[in-house]
C-alpha cells in the first residue's frame, strides 16, 4: 500500500494459453560451470530460473546466447539445432539475452538512446558498412515509445537517464531484434518499485504476444509470482522443475539449497 | 554521441584558440596575415592527422604510444627509397608510406587482439622496436635533403587554392574520420567497444578486434605522416619526431577525448591539435621562450581533465523532462 497499489498488481501474471515448444535444451554441459542441463520452453511461457548465487544460472544463459561454449549437449530452436559461435548467431536465430548488470553489461552509457537500441542489429540497418540513419532512428523511436522511455530526446545519452529508464532502453534494444526467446537475467535488480512493476507488466505482455520468456531471478516472490514453471538450480545442476501450482516457497528454497526434505523424497519415490 | 557537454567544451576550446590568435595578433600583427595563419595550419597538419588516428585507438580504450616511432621508421623507409629510386612519383611515396604504417599498426593490433597484451605495454614495446630498426637499417646515418628526390620533397608542397598538400590531407582525413565515426558500422563499433566493452560483447562485437582495427588505422595515418614529416623537414634520422606521441595524446585529451574510452569527436580532436599548434607557432612570434610551450601545454591538459571530470558530475540525470519523441 505504500506505493499505492495492491500486492496482486505488483505481480500482474495472468494465465496464458501456451503454444508449441520453441526452445529445447538437452544435456547441456560445461567443463567447470554446469552439467546436464535439460529443459524446454513453450510459446507464451515465462520460465523462471531460481537458485542461489553461484548456482550456474547466468552461465547457462550465456551458453544459450553464444558467449560461453558448452562442452556437450544440444540447443534446439523450433526443432532446429543451434550452433552458436558468437552472440551475433544467437541474435540472428532469435534468442536474446538481457544481461544482469545494466551498467556493466547492458547499455553503452555514453551513446545516445538511438544508438543503444540499434546496436544489436546494425548489420540489418546498414548496407556495405554504411548505417541507414533514418531507419535506425525510426526503429529506436518505435521501441522507445513502446517501452515509454522517459527522455528529453531519443538522442539523449543513456547515462543521463534514471536506472529504470536505462533498463527500459536495454530491454527495448533486445525487443527491437524481434526475438523468439528473450532471456531476462535479474530484470528487476536494483530498479525502483515503479519501474519493477513496469518490467513485470511488460513481461506478461510479451508472453501474451507469444514470446517465450526465461526469467533468471534471485527474488523468490518474483519467481513465484511471475513464472509458469520454475527451474531450480543448485551447484551447476537442475535440482527440480516445478509448475506454478507445485511451487511453494518451501519446496523452491529447499531445492535451491540442495537439501532433500523427507516429504519430497516420498514424493519422488511415489 | 555529441553530448551537450562535449559541444560546450568544443565551443570553449574554439573560443580560446580564437582569443589566443587575436591577443597575439595585437602584439605581433604579422601573425594575423593569411600567409601566417596558413603556415600555422600547414605546420599543425601532421599533428592533426596523428591525433585523428590516436583518437580512434583511445575510443576503443586503447592507446598507441608507437605512432612517432612508426612515423620515423616509415619516413626513413620512404626516404631511403627516394634516394635509391629518384624517379618514383610523389603520390607513390604517400601510398607506400600509408601501407607500411598500416602494417606496423597491424603488428600493434595483433599483439593486443591475438596475443592479449594490454595496448599501453604492446605499443611501449613497439615504440622501442620500430625506432631500433631505423638504427639497424642506417647505422645511425642521416638521409639529408640533397639525397632525396625532387618528387619526394615536392609533392606535399604542391598547392591548390593557395593551400598546400599538408593542409589538404589533414582536412580530407578529418572529414573521412568524421564520416567513419558518424555513418559507418565500424565507427559505431569503436564507440561501443570503448564505451562499454562488456555490453558490446553481448551485441556480438568483439572489443579487442575493434582495437585491432583502430590500431591498423592509427598505424596507417602514422605511416602517412612519416612521409609528410620527413619531406617537410627534409631529413630522416633515428630520432625523427622522438617523443612526439606525447603531444599527440595531449592534443586528444585537450580535445575532450576520454582516456576511459567511448567519448570523443573529430571536431574536439582537431581543435585540441590546433590549440597546441597555435601555442607552438604563436609564442615565438611574441618573443616567449619555446620552453613556456611545455608548461602551458601541461597546464592546459590538467585543466582539461578537471573540466572533464566536473562536466561529467554536473551533467547527472535528467528524468523530469517529457519525452519529445524527436
Amino acid at each position: 500500500m505504500m506505493v499505492g497499489r495492491t500486492i496482486e498488481q505488483v505481480y500482474p501474471k495472468r494465465p496464458v494459453q501456451l503454444g508449441e515448444v520453441v526452445l529445447e535444451v538437452e544435456g547441456l554441459s560445461h567443463p567447470t560451470e554446469f552439467e546436464d542441463i535439460s529443459f524446454s520452453l513453450r510459446k507464451g511461457e515465462i520460465l523462471g530460473f531460481y537458485g542461489l548465487v553461484g548456482a550456474g544460472r547466468s552461465e547457462v544463459m550465456q551458453a544459450l546466447f553464444g558467449i560461453t561454449k558448452p562442452s556437450h549437449g544440444r540447443i534446439l530452436l523450433e526443432g532446429q539445432e543451434l550452433t552458436l559461435i558468437s552472440p551475433q548467431d544467437a541474435i540472428r536465430a532469435g534468442v536474446v539475452l538481457v544481461p544482469e548488470e545494466r551498467g556493466r553489461q547492458g547499455a553503452v552509457l555514453p551513446l545516445p538512446i538511438v544508438q543503444n537500441i540499434s546496436l544489436p542489429q546494425l548489420d540489418r540497418l546498414s548496407r556495405k558498412g554504411f548505417i541507414d540513419m533514418a531507419a535506425e532512428f525510426a526503429l529506436a523511436r518505435q521501441y522507445g515509445e513502446r517501452l515509454q522511455v522517459k527522455a528529453s530526446s531519443w538522442s539523449q545519452p543513456v547515462d543521463e537517464l534514471s536506472g529504470g529508464n536505462q533498463q527500459k532502453v536495454v530491454i527495448g534494444k533486445w525487443l527491437a531484434t524481434r526475438p523468439k526467446v528473450i532471456i531476462l537475467d535479474e530484470p528487476t535488480k536494483g530498479v525502483d518499485v515503479g519501474a519493477k512493476a513496469a518490467v513485470h507488466d511488460f513481461m506478461v505482455e510479451l508472453a501474451e504476444q507469444g514470446l517465450a520468456v526465461i526469467m533468471v531471478s534471485s527474488e523468490l516472490p518474483e519467481v513465484l509470482g511471475m513464472a509458469d514453471r520454475i527451474v531450480i538450480m543448485h551447484e551447476g545442476h537442475v535440482r527440480r522443475v516445478l509448475t506454478r501450482d507445485e511451487a511453494t516457497p518451501e519446496a523452491v528454497v529447499t531445492a535451491a539449497t540442495g537439501a532433500e526434505p523427507s516429504n519430497l523424497v516420498r514424493h519422488r519415490a511415489a | 554521441m555529441m553530448t551537450a557537454n562535449l559541444r560546450r567544451r568544443e565551443a570553449a576550446l574554439a573560443g580560446i584558440i580564437v582569443l589566443m590568435i587575436f591577443l597575439i595578433g595585437l602584439r605581433a600583427p604579422i601573425f594575423l596575415t593569411p600567409g601566417s595563419l596558413r603556415e600555422v595550419l600547414s605546420d599543425t597538419s601532421i599533428l592533426i592527422i596523428l591525433v585523428l588516428g590516436q583518437m580512434l585507438v583511445i575510443l576503443t580504450r586503447g592507446i598507441d604510444l608507437s605512432v612517432a616511432s612508426n612515423l620515423a621508421l616509415t619516413g626513413m623507409l620512404v626516404a631511403l627509397l627516394s634516394t635509391a629510386a629518384p624517379w618514383v612519383p610523389g603520390v607513390i611515396f604517400l601510398v607506400l608510406a600509408a601501407a607500411i604504417g598500416l602494417a606496423l599498426g597491424a603488428i600493434n593490433g595483433l599483439l593486443v587482439w591475438r596475443v592479449g597484451i594490454p595496448p599501453i605495454v604492446a605499443t611501449l614495446g613497439t615504440l622501442s622496436i620500430y625506432r631500433g630498426i631505423i638504427f639497424l637499417l642506417t647505422n645511425g646515418e642521416w638521409v639529408n635533403s640533397n639525397e632525396m628526390s625532387p618528387s619526394f620533397l615536392g609533392f606535399p608542397r604542391l598547392t591548390l587554392f593557395g593551400i598546400d598538400m599538408f593542409s589538404w590531407l589533414a582536412v580530407l582525413i578529418a572529414l573521412g574520420v568524421w564520416f567513419l565515426l558518424a555513418h559507418t558500422r565500424l565507427g559505431r563499433n569503436f564507440y561501443a567497444a570503448g564505451g562499454n566493452p562488456r555490453a558490446a560483447v553481448y551485441t556480438g562485437i568483439d572489443p579487442s578486434r575493434e582495437q585491432f582495427r583502430a590500431f591498423c588505422l592509427s598505424g596507417m595515418l602514422a605511416g602517412l605522416c612519416g612521409y609528410l614529416w620527413v619531406s617537410r623537414y627534409a631529413v630522416a634520422y633515428v630520432d625523427t619526431a622522438a617523443g612526439f606521441e606525447l603531444q599527440v595524446i595531449a592534443a586528444c585529451v585537450i580535445g575532450g577525448v576520454s582516456i576511459a574510452g567511448g567519448i570523443g569527436t573529430v571536431l574536439g580532436a582537431v581543435l585540441g591539435a590546433l590549440f597546441l599548434g597555435v601555442v607552438k607557432n604563436a609564442l615565438p612570434a611574441v618573443g616567449i621562450s619555446p620552453f613556456w610551450q611545455m608548461g602551458i601545454s601541461g597546464v592546459v591538459i590538467v585543466v582539461a581533465v578537471i573540466l572533464n571530470a566536473r562536466g561529467e558530475r554536473r551533467e547527472g540525470r535528467r528524468i523530469l523532462r517529457p519525452a519529445t519523441a524527436g
